[in-house]
């Protein structure tokens, strides 16, 4: 019965999209059929996934399907819970989000194609989730990367979309093809693909290990984590603001999930797993930011900030996974827990994010926030929705993104237990996360600064209005749902915890002992959180009461006594973020190119500087290079005829005879 | 947590005497330079005046710029509540609340660097450019000092590890680790609190401040809510300091007390004479000293665990 719904839930958006395809010569039904059914679906979805999590059903259903090790086998389990929560709540957002968005494109393109691949897109991410064949999971796992390579090149016309969108669909079958290298080796080694055989597998350390790096290669890529990330940061701009946010706060996850869920089929961990997914997670962390920091478009800045967020839930995982090696069960729970919860408040506050750079974009047109400035007064919500947001993702209390950091040093602090010195690796994620967090201040507090105060820059950011409501709503939902599990973390926890407990393979007795603890802990963090609350509510009060009857008045900001400051005098977001790229060079390896003023009456000057993806720059490329030169070499069998061409078939089957019944007897 | 009297009584002196610190700064450094200085009340004085002041408003400025100053307030505020007294306790206390402290710093630091950006000044965006800098080393580097408290004393939260346990680790081999630790403290002091040779608090150039530029362009009971908050904040690194110090002994409440407001008094007697002994850093030079800093947190953390 719960399976009905949920695929039912999956079944609408899809069956919609089909129409909306159908309907694409009319802006107005394809919208209203796109992302109605959009709409609906997921609604449908996320009371059905509440409903299962909150009874604690798990549910299967099974049938047959003739391909070779498949069979349509689906299951809802709490780890795909949390999840299906996201696809669905971030799904519906993003579809009414994006019926006011996609709206402006009407003269200029078809609609019916944009939604037609978004709720495919929906629909595919839901059946990864709940797929319990390594068949299905790989089917539903291509459709996702297809339907959302069209919805990244939705603005083809545009060469650096094109550009993305194709870099986009490599990176994914590079990724995939370690999937299939992983699920070929399990379905080699066991004879089956369904999941709860292969759950039941024990290989040996070897070939355990070898089954670890190709997840993590193929789960990694799709996650955007560094070095496999290099996709992101172009992809994630580049696709329409629904659908980035779509990607970055759900579609990078489905990675996430997938390491979890490969995690299932391989035995006991060893403990450099952990270390290494704690280390890559740094790694991602840490150059994520940096190079979040480094970007003046807002989007890019974004999607790079994402691989941070997804460093800091690897991080996490590596805290459950080490955990689980020295039979630390109440460490690896609460290391699942803080990753999965970061999991779920980094899609919200993400989301959020997204949809406000988007409803920035929506009005300006203008990627870089050196031309923006003082929107906050001109699109109160929108500001006020990037504040929240950004300031989640700061990780400053009030907000959910510091509960889920405070979970993971809860995790790492309890490593202590272990004695020795073996726990320095988890240890040290407590002081990386404060060097992230500070740094993920100082970028978001330049986005916020620099595009949404002081005054506009640009005469297009100073007549910017406030968006409408189809735009609000979805800004709105996203930014109270980030101040609530802030202030009151204890509903998110109950959540993530039944998963976690499964991840970690804690007794129900033990996870019930220490929930109640983490509980406890998140209770303060709310008392805390009121008390800043509190005091700033009483000490506002205080201001405007002394401040009543005395001269208040207005005058221009201090700038030496000089009477006509323009914007332009403003600071850049590439000055601010100057010192802090200086100390980092050697990580960050920005471009500049300086032209000083000569002589004594100088004509012109100037100076440019950016930050290239150094992984792109110094590992991807150079790679792609040698593999187009080799390919090169074989351009000899490619000559366009087609006569040749017909010789090639021929030849194989010629190769492929003589082997069957020549040699194979 | 149990609400103790005497923990009440410590934070609420904390809350009172904690402008009297800079008091004491200036008229040492006054001292050390020939002069009489102003009075060792001249804090409180100026916070008094500028409560009783009206406001003047930038135009560019909006309602980030006027609630600034008390979400800066409250955070530091409610970070007061977690510092104790020696052995007996802070007022509020849990598990795990190094992270809140270090995040309620950060939240304070977010408003005042979004506040200096509300007024589109080139003046306050490079002040609060330079304090994103100096807080991303600073807040590693303070996080690893717990880190490396908590693998000594064993204990997750702000009281425990300046409690009992740290008495016990004085006469143990980690006894080495507290030492390294108290020096990086005393530096990460100077730099949060912006202090030379991070920060002149006394310059009369934009170009070479950094907290002072920030507040700029804030008046009356904004800047005193402000300045307030900048003397709790030196008040709880102080104390973090003189803590750790006082957990050597080990006797009576009165008799620690009193260890603990002479330290206080020395802690900023200190911090004078190195402000009268030095320069400015340039700016450049100031992520290297924090650098130190965090090191030797690493290093002690690195010894804590080495010998556990």
């Amino acid at each position: 019965m719960l399976m009905g719904w949920l695929l039912g839930a999956i079944a609408i958006p899809a069956a919609g999209g089909l129409i909306a395809l159908l309907l694409a010569d009319r802006a107005r039904a394809s919208t209203l059929v796109g992302a109605g059914s959009a709409v609906a679906g997921s609604l449908v979805g996320l009371v059905t996934v509440a409903y299962a999590l909150i009874n604690n059903s798990d549910v299967e259903k099974r049938w047959p399907w003739e391909v070779p090790f498949g069979e349509f086998h689906f299951a809802l389990d709490p780890l795909s819970s949390v999840f299906l929560l996201l696809v669905f709540g971030l799904g519906l957002l993003g579809a009414i989000y994006g019926a006011q968005y996609l709206f402006a494109f009407r003269s200029t393109k078809s609609l019916g194609v944009p939604w037609f691949f978004y709720n495919l897109l929906l629909a595919s991410m839901a059946v990864v989730l709940i797929a319990r064949n390594g068949m299905l999971f790989l089917t539903a796992w291509e459709i996702m990367a297809i339907t959302s390579f069209f919805l990244v090149g939705f603005e083809h016309e545009r060469a650096e979309v094109r550009r993305a969108a194709r870099n986009y669909l490599v990176a994914m079958h590079v990724g995939t093809a370690f999937l299939l290298a992983f699920f070929a080796i399990l379905a080699h080694e066991t004879g089956t693909l369904d999941f709860n055989a292969l759950a039941t597998f024990n290989p040996g350390h070897v070939l355990a290990s070898i089954l670890f790096l190709l997840a993590l290669v193929g789960f990694g890529t799709k996650a955007g984590l560094i070095p496999f990330h290099t996709w992101l940061p172009d992809a994630d701009p580049a696709a329409p603001c629904h659908v980035s946010a779509l990607m970055s706060a759900v579609l990078v996850k489905i990675g996430i999930y997938g390491l979890l869920r490969s995690t299932e089929f391989l035995g006991d961990p060893l403990e450099w797993w952990g270390v290494l997914l704690i280390a890559v997670g740094m790694t991602s962390g840490i150059l994520g930011v940096l190079f979040a920091l480094a970007q003046r478009d807002m989007k890019r800045m974004l999607a790079y900030s994402t691989i941070e967020n997804v460093g800091i839930i690897t991080m996490g995982i590596g805290i459950g996974v080490w955990g689980l090696s020295h039979d630390l069960s109440a460490v690896a729970f609460l290391g699942f827990t803080g990753a999965l919860l970061h999991t779920v408040t980094h899609g919200l506050f993400k989301g959020l994010l997204f949809l406000g750079s988007g409803a920035v974009l929506h009005r300006t047109r203008l990627r870089s926030m050196d031309d923006l400035g003082g929107l906050l007064k001109t699109m109160p919500l929108t500001g006020i929705a990037f504040i929240v947001g950004g300031a989640a993702i700061a990780g400053v209390p009030l907000l959910s993104g510091f509960v889920s950091e405070f979970t993971l040093v809860t995790a790492a602090l309890r490593s202590v237990d272990l004695p020795g010195p073996k726990v320095a690796p988890v240890l040290a994620i407590i002081p990386v996360l404060g060097l992230v967090g500070a740094l993920a201040l100082a970028t978001f507090a330049r986005a916020i600064g620099i595009a949404f105060l002081g005054s506009p820059r640009t005469p297009i950011a100073a007549e910017a209005q406030e968006v409408g409501v189809g735009l609000k709503v979805p800004m709105a939902i996203l930014a109270v749902l980030t101040i609530i599990i802030g202030i009151v973390p204890v509903l998110a926890i109950q959540v993530v915890v039944p998963a976690a407990t499964n991840l970690s393979g804690i007794s129900t007795a033990a996870a019930a002992i220490e929930t109640t603890a983490l509980e406890t802990l998140l209770w303060r963090v709310t008392i805390a959180a009121l008390a800043v609350a509190g005091s700033v509510a009483v000490l506002l009060l205080l201001r405007s009461a002394l401040l009543r009857g005395r001269s208040v008045r207005s005058a221009l900001t201090w700038g030496c006594a000089y009477a006509l400051p323009s914007p332009r005098m403003q600071y850049t977001s590439t000055s601010f973020a100057e010192p802090l790229i200086r100390l980092f060079k050697q990580l960050v390896r920005p471009r500049q190119r300086l032209s000083p003023p000569r002589g004594p009456f100088p004509v012109r000057a100037g100076f440019a500087s950016d930050a290239p993806d150094l992984l792109t720059e110094r590992l991807i490329r150079p790679g792609w290079l040698i593999l187009l030169s080799l390919n090169a070499r074989l351009r000899w069998l490619q000559q366009g005829s087609v006569n040749l061409y017909l010789l090639y078939p021929v030849i194989a089957l010629a190769v492929l005879l003589v082997w069957r019944f020549g040699f194979a007897r | 947590m149990t609400l103790d009297a005497s923990a009440i009584i410590f934070t609420a002196t904390g809350f009172i005497f904690a402008p009297l610190l800079f008091g004491i700064i200036n008229k040492t450094k006054a001292f050390v330079g020939g002069r009489t200085g102003a009075p060792f009340l001249q804090p409180y004085f100026d916070l008094i005046k500028l409560m009783q002041k009206g406001g003047v408003y930038s135009v560019t400025t909006g309602w980030i710029f006027t609630s600034a100053p008390a979400v800066v307030l409250a955070s530091v505020g409610v970070v007061m509540l977690l510092v104790p007294l020696a052995t007996s306790g802070a007022v509020f206390s849990f598990n795990g609340d190094i992270f809140l402290f270090a995040g309620l710093l950060a939240f304070a630091r977010l408003a005042m660097i979004l506040a200096a950006m509300d007024t589109g000044s080139a003046f306050e965006g490079m002040g609060a450019s330079r304090e994103a800098m100096i807080s991303a080393i600073s807040e590693p580097g303070l996080l690893l000092m717990w880190v490396a408290l908590a693998v000594i004393t064993g204990q997750f939260s702000v009281e425990g590890m300046l409690g009992g346990d740290l008495n016990f680790a004085w006469s143990s081999a980690a006894g080495p680790a507290i030492v390294l630790l108290l020096v990086a403290l005393f530096l990460l002091m100077l730099a949060e609190n912006a202090r030379i040779p991070v920060d002149d608090p006394t310059t009369h150039l934009e170009l070479t401040m950094v907290h002072e530029v920030m507040i700029l362009d804030h008046s009356g009971p904004d800047l005193g809510f402000l300045t307030y908050a900048a003397a709790l904040k030196l008040w709880i690194f102080a104390a973090l300091l003189v803590n750790i110090v006082l957990s050597i002994y080990d006797g009576p409440l009165w008799a620690t007390a009193t260890i603990f407001g002479v330290g206080m008094v020395l802690t900023a007697i200190a911090v004078a004479l190195v402000e009268s002994t030095m320069a400015r850093l340039r700016m450049i030079q100031v992520p290297e000293l924090l650098t130190i800093a965090v090191g030797l947190s690493a290093m002690s953390a690195a010894i804590a665990l080495g010998v556990r």
